[in-house]
Formats: C-alpha cells, sequence, structure tokens
C-alpha cells in the first residue's frame, strides 16, 4: 500500500498545490469548499435550463412544444436539481469554506471524510441525471409519491435512478452533517462559548443536526421504495393491506425539515450581511440563535401540512395547522430581528447587502402564503396549483437563492482576494429581483385562478395564458441576470480589484486573516471573548470593558511547525465505488459488487495510509 | 466604494408598484373559468370566509413589515455624515412584544380555521349519493340510488346536498371542482369522502374542475365538469338514461355492430343492465351521445373531435389505456378504416 501511495505522490506536499490531480486529492476544506460552490452552480445552471424549457412549453395554452412524457421528466428534475444539487450543496459550500474560518479553526474534524462527502455528492449527482441518457429520467414529481412510483405505473427505471440517486446524495450529505456538528462542537478557538459562535456557524449546525435526524427517514422510505420495486416487497401497495399514505408520511417527515435545511443557512447568511454592512451589532443574537433552534425543532412537527388533502381526519388536520401556525412565530421573530438590526444602522448598499435586503422583503411573501395554506381548508384550494408553485419558490428562490447570492458577494473577497465588481452586481441584483417577481408574483394569480401545477397543457378558454406569458418572461429576466452573474464571476476572478483582509470592516474571525487565507488559516489560533471578536478589537472604544485583542493572523516563521493534513486520493476512489455499487444495482444487483470492490478496497488504503507527511 | 448611489424613491415606488398591482389584479380574476375564489355552494364560502379573512390579516401583515423594512433601508442609509451607529444589541420588552403580537394573530386565524374544519367535514345525513372513482385519466360516475354509471361528466340535483364517495382505481388523483368544493384526494385503499349543497342561482349551470394530484404522463387531460339540473331535469336525465337507447339505423347501425366486432366492449359497456362501477375498465358510454365533451372532459363532443379521437387516441391523450389495450389500435386486422369511423362515430351519437 505504501508504495501506491508514493507512487501517485499524493505524500508530495509541495507539488499538490496547483493542477487537477491536487484538486482531486485536495482535504483542504476551502478547496472542498470551491468544489461544492462550482459544482453547485453548474447545476444551478442546469435547473434553470430545466425551468426555461417548463416556461416556454406553459407560454402558449394547448402548446405542443415540449411532449408531456418529457415535460413531466423536466420538472421532476428541476425540482430535484435546485433542490439537492444547487441549494444545499451551495450551502456545503460555504459551511466548508466560511466555519472553520468563524471559528477559528485551520481544518474540519475529518478532512478526508470532508472530501469524501463532495465526490459522493458529485457521483450522487451525475448518478441522477445520467437518467438522461439511460431510458428517461425520474418523471413522478420530487416528492416521488407512491404508487405512482410502483413497477406497474412506472416500469422504466427512471423510479430507481431517483431513490438510488437520493440515497447516494443523503450518504454525502450525512457524512458532512456528522463532520460540521464535530467540528463546531469540537474545534472552536479558545473563548467561543456556543453563544459566542456567529450567527451562520449557529445555522450550520442546527441543519447538520436537522440532516442527521432527517436523512435516516428519508433513506429508509428510499430502501423501501426499492425493495418494494426489485423485490416485490409491497410497503406501500394498498392491494397487499399497506397504505400508499405511509410514503407521503415518510417524505415529509423528511421534506418539512428539508426546507428549513434550504432556509436556514441562508437566514445565517443574511444575519451576517446585515450587522456587516449597518455597522451595528445583530439585534438580539440570542433570540435569533433561539428562533433558529426552535424552527429546528418544530421542523419535525409540521410534515402533515403537505398532506391536508388526503384525507387525515378532522383532529389531525386541527393540530398540523395548529403546530404549522406556530412555526410561523420563531420565523417572524426573525424577521422582525432583522428590521431592527437595520433600524438605527448606518446602511450601506452593497451587492452583498441588496441580496440580504432583497431576501427579507421575499421571504415575508413565502411566508405570508405559506399562513395561509396553513389552514387546510383554504390549502384544499390551494395545494396542487399554481398558488402552490409560487409560495415555494419565494421561499427558495427569493429566500434561499438570494441569501446564497449574497453569501457569494459577500465572501467572494475571503475567497479569492479580489472582489466582486459592484456595477455588475448591482444589475445582477435588480434584473433577479425583478424577474423574480415577473415570474413568481403571477404564479399567485393563475393559481388562485384555479390552475394545477404539475399539467403541460391547458385550454385557451381558462384564461391562464397571459399570465404565464408574464412568468416566461420573467423567467427570462431571471436567466438574464444569472448570465450578468457569470461575466461579473469571471471577470472578477481574473482581474477583481484586490481585497485585501478586511473589505467590508468585518465583525468575526474569517476577516481578521488573509485573502484568501493561507492552508492553515490561522497561524496562531485566536483566542475569543465576545460574538463580534475581530469588531470589538478594531473598536474598543465602542466597549465598557476594552477587549483584550484576539491573536491570529500572519505571524510568519509560525507557519512551518503547523502539521496539515495530506492530500489522498482514496475519498475519491470510496465515493466512485459507492456510486457505481449504486447505479450498477439498476443493471443487475450482482454486478453491483464490482462497485461494492472497489469502495471496500477504497476503504482499506484509506484505512491505512500514513497520517503524518511521508519522509522518503 | 467611494462612489457609492444611493436608491432614489423613483425606484420605491417601483417597488410599491411591483407589489400592489398583483393584487389588485388578483381582484380582477373572480371570472375565470376555474376560478377558486368565486364560490358557489356553502361550503365553498365558508372556505372563501376563512380565506378572505387570512388574506386581509396578510395584507395589513404585509404592509406593516415590509413599510418598516423600506422605511429603515431609506431613513439609515449611510451619508457622508454619518457617525459610527449605536451599538444596540437588542431589547427584551421589544423583543417579547413581536413574539405575542404574531402569535395572537396566530390565533385569530387558527380559531375560524379550525371552525371551518368541522363544519365541513362529513358528509351531512340526508345527501344525496355520487361515487366517484379515478382512473388514468378519467372519472367514473355512479349513482347508486339509481343504478347509473357515467364518466366525467357530473349531473346533480339542485335542490339537495351531494355527497361524494371517492376511490381511485389505480393511482392518487385528487377531485376538485374550485366553485363548489375544495379538493380531497384519491387514495388507494381508502374511500375519501367531500359534499356540498349548490346555490340556488347555480341552477343550469356547469362548473369545471379537474385532477390536481400529479396522476402520470396525461394528468394534464384528466378534467371534469358538474352540471347543477333542476330537480326535474335530473329526474329527467336519470330516467332517459335507464330507458334503452333507440334501435340505430343506417350507418349508426353498422356503427353498432363495429362496436362489438372490433372489440370495444371489451371494456366499454352501454346500456341495458346496470354495471356497477369498477365493472368495466373505461367509461361507461350510455348516454354518450348526450355529454357535452369527450375524453375527460378534454374537449368538446362533436363528431369532429369524435373522429379525431377513435383515429389515434394516443395522439389526443399520451398513454391512455384504450390505445394501448384496444385491438382496433393493436391487431393491424382490426384496425379502423376512415369508413368504420364514421359508422361508429355516427352510431355513438344515437346514444342519447
Ligand atoms: C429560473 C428560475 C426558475 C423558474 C423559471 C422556475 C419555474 C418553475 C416552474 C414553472 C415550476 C412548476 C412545474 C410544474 O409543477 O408544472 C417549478 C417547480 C418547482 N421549482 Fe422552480 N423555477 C425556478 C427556480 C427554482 C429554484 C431556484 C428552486 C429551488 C430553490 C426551485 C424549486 C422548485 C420546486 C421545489 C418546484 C416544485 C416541483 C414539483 O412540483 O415537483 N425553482 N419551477
Ligand atoms: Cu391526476
Amino acid at each position: 500500500m505504501a508504495t501506491a501511495v508514493g507512487a501517485f505522490g499524493g505524500a508530495d506536499h509541495a507539488a499538490s498545490k496547483s493542477g487537477v490531480w491536487s484538486w482531486i486529492t485536495t482535504v483542504d476544506h476551502k478547496r472542498i469548499g470551491i468544489l461544492y460552490g462550482v459544482t453547485a452552480v453548474t447545476f444551478f445552471l442546469i435547473g434553470g435550463f430545466e425551468a426555461l424549457l417548463i416556461r416556454l412549453q406553459l407560454a402558449e395554452a394547448e402548446s405542443t412544444l415540449i411532449a408531456a412524457g418529457l415535460f413531466n421528466q423536466l420538472f421532476t428534475m428541476h425540482a430535484l436539481t435546485m433542490i439537492f444539487l444547487a441549494i444545499m450543496p451551495l450551502g456545503a459550500a460555504f459551511f466548508n469554506f466560511i466555519v472553520p474560518l468563524q471559528i477559528g479553526a485551520r481544518d474540519v474534524a475529518f478532512p478526508r471524510l470532508n472530501a469524501l462527502s463532495y465526490w459522493l455528492f458529485l457521483f450522487g449527482a451525475l448518478l441522477l441525471n445520467s437518467s438522461f441518457i439511460f431510458g428517461g429520467a425520474p418523471d413522478v414529481g420530487w416528492f416521488a409519491y407512491a404508487n405512482l412510483t410502483a413497477l406497474e405505473y412506472s416500469p422504466s427505471s427512471a423510479v430507481d435512478f431517483f431513490a438510488l440517486g437520493m440515497l447516494v446524495l443523503g450518504v454525502s450529505s450525512l457524512a458532512a452533517a456528522l463532520n460540521f456538528i464535530i467540528t463546531i462542537l469540537n474545534m472552536r478557538a479558545p473563548g467561543m462559548t456556543l453563544m459566542r459562535m456567529p450567527v451562520f456557524t449557529w445555522m450550520t449546525l442546527v441543519v447538520s443536526f436537522l440532516l442527521v435526524f432527517a436523512l435516516p427517514i428519508l433513506t429508509v422510505g428510499l430502501v423501501q421504495l426499492l425493495f418494494w420495486r426489485e423485490f416485490g416487497m409491497p410497503f406501500f401497495s394498498a392491494e397487499a393491506g399497506a397504505d400508499p399514505l405511509l410514503w407521503q408520511h415518510i417524505f415529509w417527515l423528511f421534506g418539512h425539515p428539508e426546507v428549513y435545511i434550504l432556509i436556514l443557512p441562508a437566514m445565517g447568511i443574511v444575519s451576517e450581511i446585515l450587522p456587516t454592512y449597518s455597522r451595528k451589532p445583530l439585534f438580539g443574537y440570542s433570540t435569533v440563535v433561539f428562533a433558529g433552534v426552535a424552527i429546528g425543532f418544530m421542523g419535525f412537527a409540521v410534515w402533515a401540512h403537505h398532506m391536508f388533502t388526503v384525507g387525515l381526519g378532522s383532529i389531525a388536520l386541527a393540530a398540523f395547522s395548529a403546530s404549522t401556525m406556530l412555526i410561523a412565530v420563531p420565523t417572524g421573530i426573525k424577521i422582525f430581528n432583522w428590521i431592527a438590526t437595520l433600524w438605527g444602522g448606518s446602511i450601506q448598499f452593497t451587492t452583498a447587502m441588496l441580496f440580504a435586503l432583497g431576501f427579507v422583503a421575499l421571504f415575508v411573501i413565502g411566508g405570508l402564503s405559506g399562513v395561509m395554506h396553513a389552514s387546510p381548508p383554504v390549502d384544499t384550494q390551494q395545494q396542487d396549483t399554481y398558488f402552490v408553485v409560487a409560495h415555494p419558490h419565494y421561499v427558495l428562490f427569493g429566500g434561499s437563492i438570494m441569501g446564497l447570492f449574497g453569501g457569494i458577494y459577500y465572501w467572494f473577497p475571503k475567497m479569492t482576494g479580489r472582489l466582486l465588481s459592484e456595477g455588475w452586481g448591482k444589475l445582477h441584483f435588480w434584473l433577479m429581483f425583478i424577474g423574480m417577481n415577473v415570474t413568481f408574483g403571477p404564479m399567485h394569480l393563475v393559481g388562485i385562478d384555479g390552475m394545477p401545477r404539475r399539467i403541460n397543457t391547458y385550454d385557451e378558454s381558462m384564461g391562464w395564458e397571459l399570465l404565464n406569458q408574464i412568468e416566461t418572461v420573467g423567467a427570462f429576466i431571471i436567466a438574464l441576470s444569472v448570465v450578468v452573474f457569470l461575466v461579473n464571476f469571471f471577470k472578477s476572478v481574473k482581474s477583481g480589484e484586490p481585497a485585501g483582509d478586511d473589505p467590508w470592516d468585518g465583525r468575526t474571525l474569517e476577516w481578521s486573516i488573509a485573502s484568501p487565507p493561507p492552508e492553515y488559516n490561522f497561524a496562531r489560533i485566536p483566542v475569543v471573548h465576545s460574538n463580534e471578536p475581530l469588531w470589538d478589537q478594531k473598536h474598543p472604544e465602542l466597549k465598557h470593558d476594552a477587549p483584550p485583542v484576539i491573536a491570529g493572523g500572519a505571524d510568519e516563521g509560525a507557519e512551518e511547525s503547523i502539521h496539515m493534513p495530506n492530500p489522498s486520493y482514496w475519498p475519491i476512489v470510496v465515493a466512485f465505488g459507492t456510486a457505481l455499487a449504486a447505479g450498477l444495482v439498476i443493471v443487475n444487483p450482482w454486478l453491483a459488487s464490482i462497485g461494492a470492490v472497489i469502495g471496500v478496497l477504497g476503504i482499506y488504503g484509506w484505512v491505512f495510509e500514513p497520517a503524518g507527511p511521508e519522509h522518503h | 466604494m467611494a462612489n457609492r448611489k444611493h436608491i432614489r424613491p423613483k425606484s420605491l415606488l417601483v417597488l410599491l408598484a411591483l407589489v400592489v398591482l398583483p393584487i389588485l389584479a388578483a381582484c380582477g380574476t373572480v371570472d375565470s373559468a376555474q376560478t377558486t375564489i368565486n364560490p358557489q355552494s356553502d361550503v365553498a364560502r365558508e372556505i372563501q370566509g376563512t380565506y378572505a379573512f387570512i388574506f386581509w390579516v396578510s395584507v395589513v401583515v404585509f404592509v406593516v413589515v415590509e413599510g418598516a423594512l423600506v422605511y429603515a433601508v431609506f431613513r439609515y442609509r449611510r451619508r457622508p455624515n454619518s457617525g459610527m451607529p449605536k451599538q444596540t444589541e437588542g431589547n427584551m420588552v421589544l423583543e417579547v412584544t413581536w413574539t405575542i403580537i404574531p402569535a395572537l394573530i396566530l390565533i385569530a386565524i387558527a380559531v375560524p380555521t379550525w371552525i371551518t374544519i368541522f363544519r365541513t367535514d362529513d358528509i351531512p345525513a340526508g345527501s344525496y349519493i355520487i361515487n366517484v372513482t379515478g382512473h388514468q385519466w378519467w372519472w367514473e360516475v355512479e349513482y347508486p340510488d339509481v343504478g347509473l354509471v357515467t364518466a366525467n361528466e357530473i349531473r346533480v340535483p339542485s335542490d339537495r346536498t351531494i355527497g361524494f364517495n371517492l376511490e381511485t382505481e389505480d393511482v392518487l388523483h385528487s377531485f376538485w371542482v374550485p366553485a363548489l368544493f375544495g379538493k380531497i384526494d384519491l387514495v388507494p385503499g381508502r374511500t375519501n369522502t367531500v359534499w356540498f349543497t349548490p346555490d340556488a342561482e347555480t341552477e343550469g349551470q356547469m362548473f369545471l374542475g379537474q385532477c390536481v394530484e400529479f396522476c402520470g404522463l396525461s394528468h394534464a387531460n384528466m378534467r371534469m365538469r358538474i352540471f347543477v339540473d333542476s330537480p326535474d331535469d335530473f329526474a329527467a336525465w336519470t330516467a332517459g338514461l335507464q330507458s334503452p337507447a333507440p334501435e340505430p339505423s343506417g350507418v349508426a347501425a353498422t356503427g353498432h355492430e363495429l362496436f362489438s366486432t372490433k372489440g370495444c366492449t371489451v371494456c366499454h359497456s352501454i346500456n341495458g343492465a346496470y354495471d356497477a362501477a369498477g365493472l368495466f375498465p373505461a367509461p361507461n358510454l350510455t348516454g354518450f351521445g348526450s355529454r357535452v365533451t369527450l375524453a375527460g372532459a378534454i374537449m368538446e363532443n362533436n363528431a369532429t373531435n369524435l373522429t379525431a379521437w377513435l383515429d389515434n387516441p394516443e395522439e389526443i391523450k399520451p398513454g391512455n389505456i384504450m390505445y394501448k389495450e384496444a385491438e382496433a389500435y393493436k391487431n393491424p386486422d382490426l384496425a379502423l378504416t376512415d369508413a368504420d369511423i364514421g359508422a361508429l362515430v355516427a352510431y355513438l351519437q344515437t346514444l342519447q
């Protein structure tokens, strides 16, 4: 084994800092963060392209542009892609890059496991999307309700691609979540108590716990789904005395926490951006943190609000409408605290700030429509109409995506050492903000007009065409905004203005070190005395008792003695074996053992890989 | 960052327009064919009452919160002479207030919600019962009291409370005619129910609805209609369907023969004895000629459309069972000629 390691040069530290091989073998949380980010943005483009096709089809009544079968694949894959391959990994990109910097750590707790998470994500995503070439992508909606997923009604392997792709992605997220829980709980700099953690780190912790508790539920459901299809075990078939609603309960018991998994990272980002550009601390830090934790807990008690029309019975309806309305309280608290953070501040309209403000403004709309369908009788007129397409887009596009773009503008300088152009950035923001409202605003109306979701055609006489046309125009405005972003991104990576260490007068530890940070992040581990350590150090006059100076920053010479983990190619081997096994199950369960063997060999190599730098 | 620009009041106006216009436009959408906010029955009106209340509460919250946000953003924008703002870290009283007020608002919303849930839950005793079974992609409709089975178009008497028992033959579907009642899913292994009493003014009117739970390839083509008939019209309609259809003559007689020789009767039943729902895998065609629509209420029932349907059902409703299973499409020996189709159309139109 040792020769193999040597032969591939994995241990050569100096040579491993550039080139493709260095990215394949990297275990540096910052590089893994960048890999997550670039991959997620790529899938965002793919998911957006699918959305444009959907919108083109719907722009005309009785259109025959896209056949029903392809249309069903497109809306299913659009949602799966945006949720699992764009928003979640974009959050993970920031967890990876930013959290260790915010807590004053040199890396995550398990760097190779971190690399494994990324590679599993990439291969899981490729597996899911490869279904387009191997006989058709999943076409049963992103929540894949039983019994449409039964072999009888979905005989192609599209549903197997769904289940197996999601299983691989689930392993990836679970490993990452455990890694971040352990990192955050164990690797904080001295003095950083839980209630001194930056809010973004807090939300990462909450999201990681949500993943750890929610993903196994989905995993059980997916395994049942596969066993049902492959081995005829009738977990969800009514003919065998089972209940297809079991799938809905399982899916949403995972799925509702999942929507908080999608929004909490953005809420964390916004809670960093608003104080920075208002030059004020976050208003009610502990309330915002507790509200986030409360949302995490309550997220497990509201799943049946996705099932208000399945015939739950009055008592269950009343109970789940109550719990759903309750969850609006901590959500409201966050919004009020954000506005109070602005109040009395000195607000600077950078692009990042515009995205954060856009987030607040749009999330309020999504929250209010959510409260409307929290009422089961009202929901019987809204569920499965475009009203309920508008709602998730106000929270996921207006919320998550806007928040995550804010994060990109905010932390890009830290990641690359260069600033994104503010001019292009503002153009990006305004186009996206306007496009988003033109696209999803009218969906409320056409939903109230009774237009169902997931239909590929409608009659001209329904009177839905004009609103659909407006929506399609909006979608292209969004597409344009994304082009503006890409131009800005590529220009700035190459020739953006140098950022310096602390371009925004930041408040938290990541701004105390160089941009981009050195491999070891902190030459000396800082000692923390408040939840805004850098701000307090820069502005001692604002504190009654002058806080001690934090250490850290560049410290020539200290670097020599810092030990960083070696690069390793075993994570990608294990991930490849796992995804290959999953893919081959679809062809033939026996073939899957090829992938399994590769995976096991990978684990073997991983275990015996020398931990320290190798001396030849 | 030196030449930072401030947002001008003009953009504020644009913003305002963006939010106000949709609300105004919403008020103009009551007339669309399948609108959810023009209730025409007791149950739909009850739901609408709850919705209207929550909607207006939401509008107030929206204006207050967005107003505060926009105000703060303009009032506290950084100006050249802005100094260091006061480093306020929180305010317990304020934070408790804005926890309690939303909680109270939500209770105010929850109470009418719960009342509506319990008022609309079970079918009231003495209702006129209709059994509906969902199929990919059409609705089977059974009137157990008169022993009739029909499809996709549901006629109901205007002077009764109507109760539906809902089941599915295959996958999930959802039954919904927004002007009359909110949707309820059809779930394998269960019987769900929904009910409504039509308003007096609805007599003689037709209401649109469609399946709203994704049910596979042709989900978009699974639509339905409800006709509210006067009690007399309703009685005449049921009596008409119960009496045997006139003996076809001429081309229609040829069509009648083709109907069995081409294998149509394997799946479709017409007339005669009462075929309970679920006995045949395809719509019962009794009285087909008097239906307004065809193929899951997706198009008008006329000779042209009927011809197109018989010529190629797959093109009109992708994935449908007729095209997949019927001998006339599977077996080249039994393929329909144009003349066959003409005769079948003539025959089907005699089924009044
Ligand atoms: C260019 C921007 C986007 C456009 C034009 C767009 C458009 C659409 C449309 C038309 C549908 C309805 C399909 C149907 O049910 O018939 C849809 C569904 C959906 N979209 Fe988007 N979308 C966009 C961005 C996003 C983003 C960023 C997310 C995720 C955060 C997202 C998440 C979803 C979800 C979860 C659904 C429900 C899918 C389903 O019903 O299975 N969308 N989108
Ligand atoms: Cu359906």
